[in-house]
């Protein structure tokens, strides 16, 4: 897979490393007011964590705003703090790149991480594992088990 | 625009010699290693290839999504490389070409070379329908499924812009071009298949159907379910009946003929075999008053292949394989008789096991079982012996050994007993294979 990804350069298309960090340390203007802020250590450790993330899922990203969308979306969660800040983001990311797969990309971005948001604000309260190993792992059977229905029914009516 | 970018007294590259399927690909390659591309054109083409592919993925998720698999990003590269490759075919020239790859942005050649796909798709159903209108009747399940189901599939599945490539349909029927058949996939195999099959079935209509399909069964009995290419095989049996010097429109081919047909080739080498069956061709054309040039051209070009197969079959001494024997079919009629009460059967087929040798089973089997049927079930409930059956076939008149024949291959009970596996032994050793 290394030498597939190679054929792409990266595994982020089109995606400038330099202006990915600028990007990342931009959205401290959003978080400064929650207590959230990220160095230009973190936010490299941060984008190291979304190339190894892409690489583990065998994933290629074309538009690079996945980081973008999470920080801002969970820099108001009651249980990350400046402490755990950068640790909870790297393992978001992972576990967001990990459901699109196991969801068969049949979930919008911006679906997974609400959902992902409203579980791990709600009954999670916090812990990451309930998020990836209970809640998000039902919700990625449940979305394909509803796109396997309706192609049955669109396949019934083909075939009537 | 450069003109003549490839001319050099030393350098020749021809457009034909690249692959239609990867033309893309393949051009940019040999122009750098020519020179004629630098680094700096490769690293400009890259960019804009990925920039298209970003695009297209961005269009393909709905701009839902900013990350797709592996696998869907490279399938997706796949189909711009052959949406290029579409676009550069369609150029005149190796010089065209080149001039497209180093002046021209490879989103417009995309776009392009995506108008060109929908042209084909366009011109691709008008070509089907006259496949569909020019096929011929003949139940060959390959044939007919082909035309009827898994070409117009290729039309409803096939996504010009973002899945080119695909040819997710069945289409199993081979054609005379083995390199057609075999080779490339999407709109322009599909294009390019659809051709030959059009020009065969063109062919084919100079030809009586009941003669073709009477040709056919003479091939295999089976020919419903192989997989056989009808222009070939009528085309050999044609060459050889004008070498024969009969009329080639009753492809009528007698064992003596094909005799004779290998006893005139077989002293002739490869080169020299040609050369017949190319003249030989050609006449056909003449003699058939084929004005269509495309269907003529395509006709002598199958030539060599089927010098091929004859030379192959002469020299491995089995010319049967080449040529087709036509077999009349003869209609037999028989009247069976009335079954025995299950009473007197069971009397009968005890009487049979009572006996202790072959005469007297055979006697009490002549005498006393008139149905076809009852005999049916003596000889499957094991009434003989193996070395017994022979015999008592020997005492059957031919038309009830082929009804048993025949009875045996409708449902398939070669294996089943042991009665039918002595009779098909006792057709091949009296040789009446050729006869049924």
């Amino acid at each position: 897979m290394k030498n597939g990804l190679n054929l792409f350069g990266s595994s982020a298309i089109g995606v400038n490393k330099e202006s990915l960090l600028r990007d990342i340390i931009s959205c401290n203007s959003i978080t400064k007011p929650y207590g959230l802020t990220l160095t230009n250590e973190d936010a490299a450790e941060v984008a190291e964590e979304r190339n190894s993330a892409l690489e583990k899922n065998g994933r290629v990203e074309f538009n690079g705003q996945i980081i973008n969308m999470i920080i801002e979306k969970f820099c108001e969660s009651p249980f990350i703090s400046q402490y755990n800040y950068k640790d909870v983001l790297c393992a978001l990311i992972d576990i967001f790149y990990e459901y699109k797969n196991e969801s068969e990309d049949l979930i919008s971005d911006e679906d997974l991480i609400n959902f992902m948001l409203d579980k791990y604000n709600g009954e999670c309260q916090g812990s990451l594992d309930l998020l990836e190993g209970k809640y998000l792992y039902e919700e990625a059977d449940n979305v394909k088990k509803s796109s396997i229905n309706s192609i049955s029914s669109l396949e019934d009516n083909y075939y009537e | 625009m450069n003109k003549n970018l490839t001319s050099s007294p030393n350098i020749k590259i021809n457009k034909s010699s690249l692959d239609v399927y990867n033309m893309f690909q393949e051009a940019t390659e040999k122009l750098y290693n020519l020179k004629i591309l630098d680094n700096n054109d490769i690293q400009r083409i890259y960019a804009q290839r990925m920039a298209v592919l970003q695009y297209k993925l961005k269009l393909y998720t709905k701009d839902e999504s900013s990350s797709v698999k592996y696998e869907t990003a490279i399938s997706m590269m796949k189909n711009i490389d052959y949406t290029l490759s579409v676009y550069l075919n369609s150029l005149p020239d190796i010089d065209s070409i080149a001039d497209a790859l180093k002046n021209k942005d490879i989103n417009s050649m995309n776009e392009e070379g995506y108008k060109i796909i929908k042209d084909y798709l366009e011109e691709g159903k008008i070509l089907l329908q006259k496949v569909q209108d020019n096929k011929l009747y003949i139940d060959n399940i390959a044939y007919l499924d082909t035309i009827e189901r898994g070409l117009p599939m290729f039309f409803k599945k096939c996504d010009a812009y973002f899945n080119p490539l695909e040819t997710d349909a069945d289409i199993d029927y081979p054609v005379k071009d083995k390199k057609v058949q075999y080779e490339g996939c999407g709109i322009i195999y599909v294009m390019r298949y659809m051709k030959c099959l059009y020009l065969e079935n063109k062919f084919l209509k100079y030809f009586d159907e009941n003669s073709i399909i009477t040709l056919l069964k003479s091939y295999d009995t089976r020919y419903k379910e192989l997989l056989i290419n009808i222009f070939t095989i009528l085309l050999i049996n044609a060459t050889g009946i004008l070498i024969c010097g009969l009329n080639p429109l009753n492809l009528n081919l007698s064992s003596e003929n094909i005799k004779h047909i290998n006893d005139t080739l077989c002293r002739y080498t490869k080169e020299d075999l040609y050369k017949i069956i190319y003249n030989s061709v050609q006449k056909l054309c003449t003699m058939l008053n084929i004005t269509d040039k495309e269907v003529i051209n395509y006709v002598i070009a199958s030539s060599k292949d089927i010098t091929d197969e004859i030379y192959y079959a002469i020299s491995t001494n089995k010319i049967e394989i080449a040529f087709t024997a036509i077999k009349d079919e003869k209609f037999i009629i028989y009247n069976d008789h009335e079954c025995l009460s299950d009473k007197a059967f069971r009397e009968i087929s005890d009487g049979i096991y009572s006996c202790s040798n072959t005469e007297d089973k055979i006697a009490i089997m002549n005498k006393y079982i008139k149905s076809f049927y009852d005999m049916i079930d003596i000889l499957e409930s094991d009434c003989f012996l193996r070395n017994e059956y022979g015999q008592y076939y020997e005492s059957l008149d031919l038309s009830v050994i082929v009804l048993l024949y025949k009875h045996m291959n409708e449902y398939d009970l070669y294996n089943d007993k042991e009665c039918y596996e002595c009779l098909n032994e006792f057709i091949y050793n009296r040789g009446y294979f050729k006869l049924i």
